[in-house]
């Protein structure tokens, strides 16, 4: 209803001075971002930056304490749960080690939103299921036991139904921290295909590089703050890493057009950091 | 039904023998290549769980006949079935079917086996219930003090008076124990976990407040004993059991169990998507503080039915979904009803060997339960240890 900053066309999500906090700390305050069709933003930032926070308060997980998050045109607060999912998945960094279920099972749970109670899944919803497992290239263990697989092999799983989930926006908290090198490429691809599919991908990483590679924008948090929104190569430099993160890093584009982010060794701060 | 599971990778070979009801678990066929999945020819053991359910409901049917058949008194089966049919369908008063052999069939084991079926179909599906929602194996209606709650309930309403007054009101005194219980557990242990359900703090919470409801009851007791029948009447009914109960009890007991049964059974693929953790549930649109609501509310409706007419039954809701999850898979569309069966069918054996074994003595169904279960259980863990670790 109430529109403060009009609508972007293709935007999906769209964040309005967003601010949260538990028991009088703020962990966040003061986000202002939006996420368009096509693109897909890494969020970066120090381990406790709030990233996950960030993720679940997009999701209406929790209740921000000021602001409010915009999802595919209506206020996140307003929506009920199962129309929530049809419009946002999440992929969260580690998963219930004891799944009784099969990897086909756990891929197929993300197809939930667009049953109705009693309805089986139909052929596009097989088809939703199948297609997602021969992307993520967990089709070979289908009829696993969960429990039975590796943890990199059970994350492509969850990753897997995430995207069977077939929504507009997908949010990832640190999807290719398990991932061996070959899967850690594949992944990102396969992200950067949804965003073609006209998909908003935010994916919260750890590995500037692959981030610095694989994404459109580097959301960059930082002591509670969004400190840089832009391309890649703007948002990581030396200084906000230095400041942020309290490393000593080179930043490096190769001839190839490659931005490389290269941690050399911590900045060891007697006194002050110069960062304030 | 679902017939239609058509997009099967064309690896059928092996999948014909891949016998859903085999306890045995899929590891086996997962050690062979795990380099080459395009050679591996897989069974899907957990593609469907439906032979395993209509087998079960086979054996119910099978025992609830045996146990109108078998009991101190020998009456021959064809009495059996002509006493039955006689009651059921008006049939001609046959010669051979004396009345007293009416009696003790359509009167006596009848209800009896009958009740017993869905008391013990009820613990078992509550146990099922609490498992998912806790995402534990060990969560368990005596183990979360769901039951002892329901106990304390039926013990007061015999106490105070009011037992005496209406039927229902001790049914109703056993259900509101059952879920007071249930919210504390639920409550104390949210609370400790920060919105987040840590399998220890909930076994710890449900321990405790468990044994404040058995010292309540225990009071309760000592203190009604000053009046022999009050006493009498409290010591009788926690020994629990099936004896002497009745078409009333039966009555009492169906419509809560039905209405409970069916609010969980709604609910299997929100007990699915609890198994992926609290937040991805949510995130694949489950409202879980509502479901978590339901749920404690259902299964207290059926812990307070089947304890107001059986007593304290151990180990039904521990046992029957543990083993049944090997059999039919864990997806509870197919879990919760063979956990309804299963428990249905533990009980009634457990009650006809309760009836036959030291005739003309009765033993108390729950020490059979527990004389089986027990032992059965600790050679499961034995076996599976890994797989109950905390998670």
């Amino acid at each position: 209803m109430s529109g403060a900053t009009p609508p972007v066309r293709d935007e999906i999500v769209r964040v309005e001075a967003l601010a949260f906090g538990y028991s009088g700390r703020d962990v966040l305050r003061g986000i202002d971002f939006r996420a368009r069709a096509g693109e897909v933003i890494g969020l970066c930032g120090p381990n406790g930056a709030g990233k996950s926070t960030l993720l679940r308060l997009i999701l209406g997980l929790l209740s921000p304490r000021a602001g409010r998050v915009v999802l595919c045109g209506d206020p996140v607060a307003g929506l009920e749960r199962r129309e929530i999912a049809r419009r946002a998945a999440l992929l969260m960094q580690d998963g219930p080690l004891e799944l009784p279920l099969s990897a086909r099972e756990v891929v197929a749970l993300g197809r939930l939103p667009h049953l109705r109670r009693f309805e089986a899944e139909r052929a596009s919803d097989e088809a939703a299921i199948d297609a997602a497992m021969e992307l993520t290239d967990t089709r070979a263990f289908a009829d696993r036991r969960v429990t039975e697989l590796s943890g990199g092999e059970r994350h492509r799983v969850q990753l897997a139904r995430a995207l069977a989930q077939d929504t507009p926006l997908l949010l990832l908290d640190e999807p290719t921290a398990s991932f061996d090198v070959a899967h850690q490429l594949q992944a990102l691809q396969l992200l950067r295909a949804a965003a073609a599919r006209g998909r908003a991908v935010l994916v919260a990483l750890h590995d500037l590089s692959l981030a610095a590679r694989s994404c459109d924008r580097i959301l960059l948090l930082g002591d509670g703050l969004l400190q840089a929104d832009g391309p890649p190569a703007q948002a990581l430099t030396a200084e906000s890493l230095a400041r942020l993160f309290r490393v000593r890093a080179r930043v490096h584009t190769d001839e190839g057009g490659t931005l490389l982010v290269i941690p050399l060794a911590p900045i060891d701060d007697g006194g002050e950091g110069g960062a304030r | 039904m679902r017939g239609d599971r058509s997009p099967a990778p064309p690896d059928n070979a092996a999948s014909e023998q891949g016998r859903p009801t085999g306890p045995v678990v899929a590891a086996p066929a997962t050690r062979d290549a795990p380099a080459q999945p395009a050679v591996v020819a897989r069974s899907r053991p957990r593609r469907s769980g439906w032979p395993g359910v209509a087998a079960l409901g086979v054996t119910v049917v099978v025992a609830l006949v045996a146990a109108v058949a078998f009991g101190p008194a020998h009456i021959a089966l064809a009495d059996v079935a002509r006493a039955l049919a006689r009651r059921l369908w008006r049939g001609p008063a046959v010669a051979g079917a004396a009345s007293w052999q009416q009696t003790v069939v359509w009167s006596i084991r009848l209800p009896r086996a009958l009740l017993g079926f869905v008391v013990g179909g009820a613990l078992a599906l509550s146990g099922a219930a609490l498992q998912g929602l806790f995402r534990n194996p060990l969560a368990d209606p005596s183990i979360l003090g769901v039951a002892s709650g329901a106990s304390l309930g039926a013990v007061l309403t015999i106490f105070v008076g009011l037992a005496a007054r209406a039927v229902w009101l001790l049914p109703a005194g056993a259900f509101a124990g059952a879920a007071l219980t249930a919210f504390i557990v639920l409550g104390v242990a949210a609370q400790r976990g920060r919105g987040r359900m840590f399998t220890t703090t909930m076994l710890l919470v449900g321990v405790a407040v468990g044994a404040l409801n058995v010292a309540f009851t225990t009071f309760v007791l000592s203190v009604s004993l000053t009046s022999y029948d009050v006493g009498r009447q409290i010591i009788h009914w926690i020994m629990g059991g099936l004896d002497g109960r009745t078409w009333d009890h039966l009555l009492l007991a169906a419509p809560a169990i039905v209405i409970g049964g069916a609010a969980i059974l709604v609910h299997a693929r929100e007990l699915d998507a609890l198994l992926l953790g609290e937040v991805t549930a949510q995130s694949i649109g489950v409202d879980v503080p509502r479901v978590r609501v339901v749920l404690v509310l259902a299964t207290s409706l059926l812990i307070g039915a089947a304890v107001a007419a059986a007593g304290p039954i151990g180990f039904v809701g521990l046992l029957v979904p543990h083993i049944l999850r090997l059999a039919v898979g864990s997806m509870h569309r197919t879990l919760l009803p063979a956990c309804f069966l299963g428990g249905g069918l533990f009980v009634v054996l457990a009650d006809l060997t309760a009836r036959t074994l030291l005739v003309p003595m009765e033993i108390p169904v729950g020490v059979v339960t527990a004389a089986v279960g027990a032992p059965f259980f600790l050679g499961l863990l034995v076996r599976r240890g890994q797989e109950i670790s905390d998670g």
